[in-house]
């Protein structure tokens, strides 16, 4: 079990993260809030790259920082920003991982050729990464990240440049890696972590909103999300009083998803909450303002 | 109503004395040694992963090999044997310096950094490793320098060189490492070399007799002692290395 407790991180006067407590079992948690609110950080407190300027982060009542090499070994870690060198190739790059992650040659070269077929790159597992594409490197990236068969797998936006084919490949990747293991995965993409993660962890103002299940997130706003016909003329009007999650042109009208504690109306249809609509609420002012800066 | 007996199997001595080793050795793990350590990961890493760069490093051996003669044979005339002490005590660190500043500074700024920093042999692991050969290496490289000197001018002293250049390299070695890692930012070492040069240079410029005197002078004992104690704190300094994560972590 990995347990995170009171833990606040600061940059000089900045504070990045204060006060938050999670537990980890094994599954899958989703890290999600907008760009810039404090994901990395605590991924990099995770995988002791950043250490909590108070608290303390416990590995099975250990402390992670104390584990140090005993730590490792058990993690797996994609970055945001993966880094490669250009002119090995995914095994030569893989083996070299492999090395310093302290497993053997043998053991090792077995692996990256699993590794790599679960990845779909088996057919260029010797081609010199430099003529890669992002989603190919991406691939790279999260069979690293699984090549000492870590006990808590922890993955930075792993999803960026994956096309829709290899998305679906990934998240069912995902789901069955975590029977046995702590998974996390940090995205500001909902529908990376909705259909799979066992729990989401939002985290607002530096701190954890929420970690709880999809549907119990789901519920904090279950009986107020409505969908309607709005004709082209009353749009604006309309965007001006509520909250609108989505909108969609058809037949000569506008669909509109929407937030309202107003009592409902006959032409409109309640819906139920998703995942988006949650996030759209409580990151609305990070909304509001990225649009108005637009 | 009777009472009960009960009868306790009380452990042997010996049989304590096991069972207290056991729990000590499996709860309190002996830290490896330094030497053991290197070793162990030379063992897991191959010579293969902790010198990819092997061509490189090779190629900027030659390279310094090369202008470092070119410099002696082309400057031989201008020198005087004084004016040797000072060269080769201002000069010895330079391709330790170069060597480490362009294959360990460029890994701490790569995007693999933060993949390499969560293996179990991370980045300053490995340095630490590299950086003991690059320094066994240029001294190597200096002993070979000094020797050639020495056919070119026959008044020097050998062993002095021979302790002057190795002191000043192990100085140089303790201070970057420091460096390294107390100071922010891979630029701190630049810094270092340059502040090296000009503390160097300035006093052989302002009063060349002097500063050539004074370093010539130095009793070679001063010199042992002081390549003893630099070497001593050089390899506590190297082991501080394997553990390094900084206050905050390493980004």
């Amino acid at each position: 079990m990995l347990i995170v407790e009171d833990v606040t991180k600061n940059f000089g006067q900045f504070n990045a993260l204060k006060n938050i407590n999670l537990e980890f079992n094994n599954g899958v948690y989703g890290l999600l809030a907008p760009n810039g609110a404090g994901k990395t950080t605590l991924i990099k407190m995770l995988t002791t790259l950043l250490f909590p300027t108070s608290g303390s982060i416990r590995y099975d009542g250990e402390d992670i920082i104390k584990m140090d090499e005993k730590y490792r070994e058990i993690i797996g870690y994609l970055p945001q920003e993966f880094g490669y060198y250009k002119n090995y190739s995914p095994t030569s790059y893989l083996l070299y991982l492999a090395a310093l992650k302290g497993i053997h040659r043998k053991t090792a070269v077995a692996r990256v050729e699993e590794l790599l077929k679960t990845v779909a790159l088996d057919h260029v597992a010797n081609k010199k990464m430099k003529k890669f594409s992002g989603g190919m490197i991406q691939r790279v990236g999260i069979a690293q990240a699984m090549l000492n068969d870590p006990k808590i797998l922890i993955l930075d936006e792993p999803t960026a440049g994956l096309d829709p084919k290899e998305r679906v490949r990934f998240r069912n990747l995902l789901t069955n890696l975590a029977r046995d293991r702590i998974v996390i995965l940090s995205t500001h993409i909902v529908s990376d972590v909705e259909s799979i993660a066992n729990e989401i962890i939002m985290i607002k103002n530096q701190e954890v909103l929420y970690k709880d299940t999809v549907s119990n997130i789901c519920r904090k706003i279950d009986g107020r999300v409505y969908e309607t016909e709005v004709s082209y003329e009353q749009t604006e009007q309309f965007r001006s009083t509520y909250l609108i999650f989505s909108e969609k042109q058809e037949n000569g009208s506008m669909y509109m998803r929407f937030l309202t504690e107003d009592t409902s109306k006959p032409e409109w249809k309640m819906v139920h909450p998703n995942l988006e609509d949650v996030f759209l609420y409580i990151y609305q002012d990070g909304v509001l303002s990225d649009d108005q800066t637009a | 109503m009777e009472k009960q007996k009960f009868i306790i199997d009380h452990p042997t001595d010996p049989e304590r004395e096991n069972q207290i080793s056991y729990i000590v050795s499996v709860g309190l793990t002996k830290p490896k040694s330094f030497l053991s350590y290197l070793l162990e990961m030379y063992q897991q890493l191959g010579f293969r992963y902790l010198f990819r760069d092997a061509t490189e490093i090779v190629f900027t051996l030659f390279l310094a090999v090369a202008v470092m003669l070119y410099g002696i044979f082309s400057l031989k005339s201008s020198f005087d044997t004084q004016d040797l002490y000072s060269f080769i005590f201002t000069l010895s660190p330079i391709f330790y310096f170069t060597i480490s500043s362009l294959f360990l500074v460029r890994a701490l700024m790569k995007d693999t950094f933060s993949v390499e920093m969560t293996c179990k042999y991370h980045v300053f692991q490995l340095a630490a490793f590299r950086m003991l050969i690059f320094s066994l290496l240029a001294m190597v490289l200096n002993i070979v320098l000094i020797i050639v000197l020495s056919f070119l001018f026959q008044s020097l002293q050998v062993i002095e060189a021979l302790l002057l250049s190795c002191s000043s390299l192990s100085i140089f070695s303790v201070l970057y490492l420091y460096v390294l890692r107390h100071a922010r930012g891979p630029y701190s070492t630049y810094i270092l070399m340059a502040s090296w040069l000009l503390i160097n240079i300035v006093p052989a410029l302002l009063s060349k007799n002097i500063y050539a005197m004074f370093l010539s002078h130095i009793p070679a004992y001063v010199y042992a002692i002081v390549l003893i104690i630099s070497i001593v704190l050089y390899v506590k300094t190297l082991k501080k290395l394997i553990a390094f994560r900084g206050a905050e972590g390493v980004l």
